[in-house]
């Protein structure tokens, strides 16, 4: 259980963001929590889909049930968070 | 984000200002608390800690023996603006051009002896070295002193030189138009380079020109190197000229003389205000007496060489006491 | 004027270099100051500055500039045409004067590094000019937005900015102190002048006075192309010293020398000279698109001095042709989200009309920037002004200090270009911003930026309100929409009319 910050770069917004996280969070709330601070701000809800996430122009999405303290992240490691069919 | 504080409203000048009680001057708004980078102590500019500049300044600026709690609370006298400079200087300017013209008119360079047109190529054109170098040094207070209103007395201090080095290099021209062969606009630099009365101001002003301390070149500059080029190469260098039917020379120099006045009055009020602080009265006079010997030896190698004036040096030496003592220092 | 024609005396007024016998040349000149480069003072002494002054000329044009500006600002100062210009307008100056007034004047101790230690003689002439033309520039910036301070408290900030740890005042110092005050002579005279002045400042302030003079804001307008003529002078002291530098075998540091400042100033331009260009002035009033301008002075004017000096156009120079239609979109953006994060109040210049224009100007505007205003316009017409105001920080260049833009919407490509340096995690907005680092490590590796001070806990607390007052921000100078919202309205009315 501790903050641990990440660079959120959301699918469809403009810009890059400090999204604090924590260790115990998995992938879903990791996705969350940096949603909160671009969707329905700058970019439309997709209710239809789901969020991955995954390194900053990485090909694979990690685990969504991943915990953070598992993913080797450093802090302020820059993730995309995208929108996915599953 | 409701305005839950209560909101700023609008005043009637600056925030730094708004505390004291009179209006400010067009002086004020336009020239106080500009130096952003005195804020942080430690660190004053925005690169990373070693980077170069910020050591410069930590040593030789926020690190100075001397030292004020608000160094921004200094005022200049003059409360000289830019705006306000330039019409001071043009009106000079237009003085100083009336002279040189009307001077030219009359044939004075015709009308002076061979032996003094020798003398100006050895003692009066070389001045544009030893001008240039008060240049430079008021260029690196400018971007030394601890405030922006001090920094600002160098400003236009560093043209103010400038414009000695333009009034030399243009006599310089001039004579050598009716003297082709006493050496003008030639042998200005193995003057300023060799001959004995010289040396010791070219001593004084390289060594004054590596004091990286702010404080200790300020004081070096305005209390012991400039009075000493005022009292010989100005003062009595021109009544020398007078001696010798070269009444340009004398009135030039006395027209220089309301620019290095007006630094004089400047300094006075910097020294007061840095001495308003005990312990800096002992530093800025210790510095003082460390240099004023070298000021003392260039004044009688210089005025050595103006034969005509058998008490120049003892004249130039009170006069430099009497500028000293009108700072508050002996 | 002096009888004698000023070319039969001027050289002797640069005639000034001497041999030192009492200190050593490197005591007088110390390489950290000077920035010499081991060319011998000789070659230095080469230097000749194409535009030539004297001092009795100077004081006579200037004494005459100042009558003529002051006098302008005094005979429309009744006119109070600040009371009626539109807001969008009101926020350029209120930005403009905040990020540049007190910079200005920080310009002079530029100055005056050249004009003690450069080892050209006639660099230090002109340097002493321009340390009296940076002087001015900053008293007469100072002066003319102290005449609107009981206006609001945001006019407070022309001379208040620098002094804050503001996002905006941070970027300001961190490329001024970079490129002029932490520099050498030589390095100054390249960077500051040749690359700054002579490549941007020509834009910023005749591009702003053309738009000022459309928008009948004539005191601003006479105040900065005023300024622009003293610029002229001043900023022509790099190209001498680039061809001593190329001439005596140092042409890659100089390109080096002159990227570096380019790239620096084009970030900040994007984030004060883009938004006001294509958002803040009054559409009637553009007189061309940021893009068109930066084109003109840049791409094509300041490249061809460039080659005319011998030197290549930037190895980033189509990263940065392509720049031109993202980046500062980016930065207004951003500016306008996180409003309350500057002391001005970013006009969002997304009304229809703006919208169309934007689409002209930039071909695909809509489907990328739009998506985003579109959903900002809706909150603002559903009574959600609360999801149009941020609650975190933007991710801030280890470099330019700016926030990491990208295209968003359908060409979604917001990119970061990280570095691992001796254990720490760099973040930088582009190539280019990495590369500086690069070039200079040491130099740049302690430096703290806002995120990094956020994470080492130094803006408590650790917030948004404490961000704000660790920016010296308080309510009555943090920004607001400068037409409250009227533009996003303009989309309701059109809904229920069709």
């Amino acid at each position: 259980m501790a903050a641990f910050p990440i660079n959120s770069n959301f699918q469809g917004d403009f810009v890059m963001q400090l999204v604090p996280v924590d260790t115990d969070d998995t992938m879903d709330q990791v996705a969350e929590k940096c949603a909160y601070h671009s969707v329905g701000r700058r970019v439309a809800p997709q209710p239809e889909k789901v969020m991955r996430v995954r390194l900053h122009n990485a090909n694979d999405n990690f685990p969504r049930d991943m915990k953070v303290s598992d993913a080797g992240w450093r802090p302020t490691e820059t993730l995309d968070i995208i929108f996915a069919d599953q | 984000m409701s305005d839950s504080a209560e909101t700023l409203k609008p005043l009637k000048t600056w925030s730094h200002l708004s505390k004291q009680r009179k209006r400010p001057s067009e002086y004020e708004i336009v020239s106080t608390n500009l130096h952003f980078h005195t804020n942080n102590k430690e660190k004053p500019f925005e690169v990373g800690q070693d980077a170069q500049m910020n050591d410069w300044y930590l040593k030789y600026r926020n690190n100075s023996p001397l030292t004020h709690d608000d160094w921004d609370a200094f005022r200049d006298p003059e409360q000289l603006v830019y705006r306000t400079y330039n019409i001071l200087q043009e009106g000079q300017e237009a003085y100083v051009t009336g002279l040189l013209n009307q001077f030219s008119e009359r044939g004075n360079d015709q009308m002076i002896s061979k032996e003094w047109a020798s003398d100006l190529a050895r003692l009066y054109t070389p001045s544009r070295y030893l001008f240039h170098a008060l240049q430079m040094c008021a260029s690196y207070l400018h971007q030394m002193s601890p405030a922006s209103t001090i920094s600002n007395l160098s400003t236009y201090q560093a043209a103010d030189h400038l414009r000695w080095v333009t009034h030399s290099a243009y006599r310089t021209c001039e004579l050598g138009k009716t003297w082709d062969d006493a050496g003008f606009g030639k042998n200005e630099r193995e003057h300023w380079e060799k001959d004995a009365a010289w040396q010791g101001f070219r001593e004084l002003a390289e060594k004054t020109l590596v004091i990286w301390d702010w404080a200790e070149a300020t004081v070096v500059l305005e209390v012991v190197l400039k009075p000493a080029v005022s009292a010989a190469v100005q003062k009595q260098l021109g009544l020398a000229g007078a001696e010798n039917g070269d009444t340009l020379l004398s009135l030039l120099n006395d027209a220089q003389m309301r620019d290095a006045e007006r630094h004089q009055r400047q300094t006075k009020s910097l020294m007061e205000f840095a001495m308003a602080n005990e312990a800096n009265a002992t530093t800025i006079q210790g510095w003082v007496d460390k240099w004023q010997p070298l000021a003392d030896k260039a004044v009688e190698a210089y005025c050595a060489a103006l034969t005509d004036l058998p008490d120049a040096t003892e004249e130039a030496k009170a006069y430099m006491a009497s500028v000293r003592q009108s700072f508050g220092l002996k | 004027m002096y009888q004698i024609p000023r070319a039969e005396w001027y050289d002797l007024t640069r005639a000034t270099n001497w041999t030192y016998s009492y200190v050593t040349e490197d005591e007088m000149f110390p390489e950290e100051m000077s920035g010499a480069r081991g060319i011998p003072i000789e070659e230095w002494e080469t230097y000749d500055e194409p535009y030539k002054v004297s001092y009795p000329e100077y004081v006579a044009i200037q004494r005459e500039k100042d009558a003529g500006a002051y006098s302008v600002k005094a005979a429309l100062e009744r006119d109070a045409y600040v009371d009626r210009a539109d807001p969008g307008w009101i926020s350029t100056m209120i930005a403009h004067y905040g990020a540049i007034a007190v910079n200005e004047y920080a310009a002079s101790l530029a100055e005056g590094r050249m004009a003690r230690f450069a080892k050209a003689p006639g660099n230090r002439n002109m340097a002493t000019f321009g340390t009296l033309d940076e002087n001015r520039h900053g008293q007469i910036q100072l002066f003319f937005p102290h005449a609107n301070i009981k206006r609001s408290r945001q006019w407070d900030w022309a001379h208040k900015a620098m002094h804050t740890n503001d996002w905006a005042s941070i970027a300001a110092r961190a490329f001024f102190d970079d490129i002029m005050l932490c520099r050498d002579a030589v390095a100054v005279s390249i960077m500051l002048t040749f690359g700054f002045e002579t490549g941007f400042t020509n834009m910023q302030f005749l591009g702003l006075a053309a738009d000022a003079s459309e928008a009948g804001d004539h005191t601003f307008a006479s105040l900065i192309s005023s300024v622009q003529t003293d610029e002229a002078r001043h900023a022509q002291q790099g190209g001498p010293s680039l061809k001593i530098l190329i001439a005596n075998g140092h042409k890659e540091e100089a390109q080096k020398l002159v990227d570096v400042s380019i790239w620096r100033a084009w970030k900040l331009f994007s984030v004060l000279t883009g938004p006001i260009m294509d958002y803040y002035t009054p559409l009637e009033h553009r007189s061309q698109s940021f893009k068109e301008f930066m084109v003109e002075w840049i791409i094509i004017q300041f490249e061809r001095q460039l080659a005319d000096l011998g030197l290549d156009a930037p190895w980033f120079w189509d990263d940065l042709v392509n720049d031109l239609d993202v980046t500062h979109h980016g930065m207004h953006l951003g500016v306008w989200y996180w409003r309350p994060t500057v002391w001005w109040n970013p006009a969002a210049g997304a009304s229809p009309e703006d919208r169309e224009w934007l689409e002209e100007k930039y071909p695909g505007w809509n489907k990328t920037w739009g998506k985003c205003w579109d959903v900002i316009t809706d909150n603002l017409n559903n009574g959600r002004e609360d999801l149009t105001l941020p609650e975190t920080l933007p991710y801030v260049c280890n470099m330019c200090q700016l926030p990491i833009v990208g295209t968003p919407g359908n060409e979604w490509n917001v990119q970061d270009f990280p570095l691992e340096f001796e254990g720490r995690l760099y973040h930088f907005g582009s190539k280019a911003d990495r590369w500086c680092f690069e070039q200079d490590p040491e130099r740049y590796k302690e430096h703290q930026n806002l995120i990094d001070r956020f994470l080492a806990g130094e803006i408590q607390p650790a917030d948004l309100p404490g961000a704000l007052a660790y920016m010296g921000l308080g309510p009555g100078e943090m920004g607001k929409d400068a037409h409250d919202y009227a533009w996003a309205e303009a989309f309701k009315k059109q809904a229920e009319v069709a």
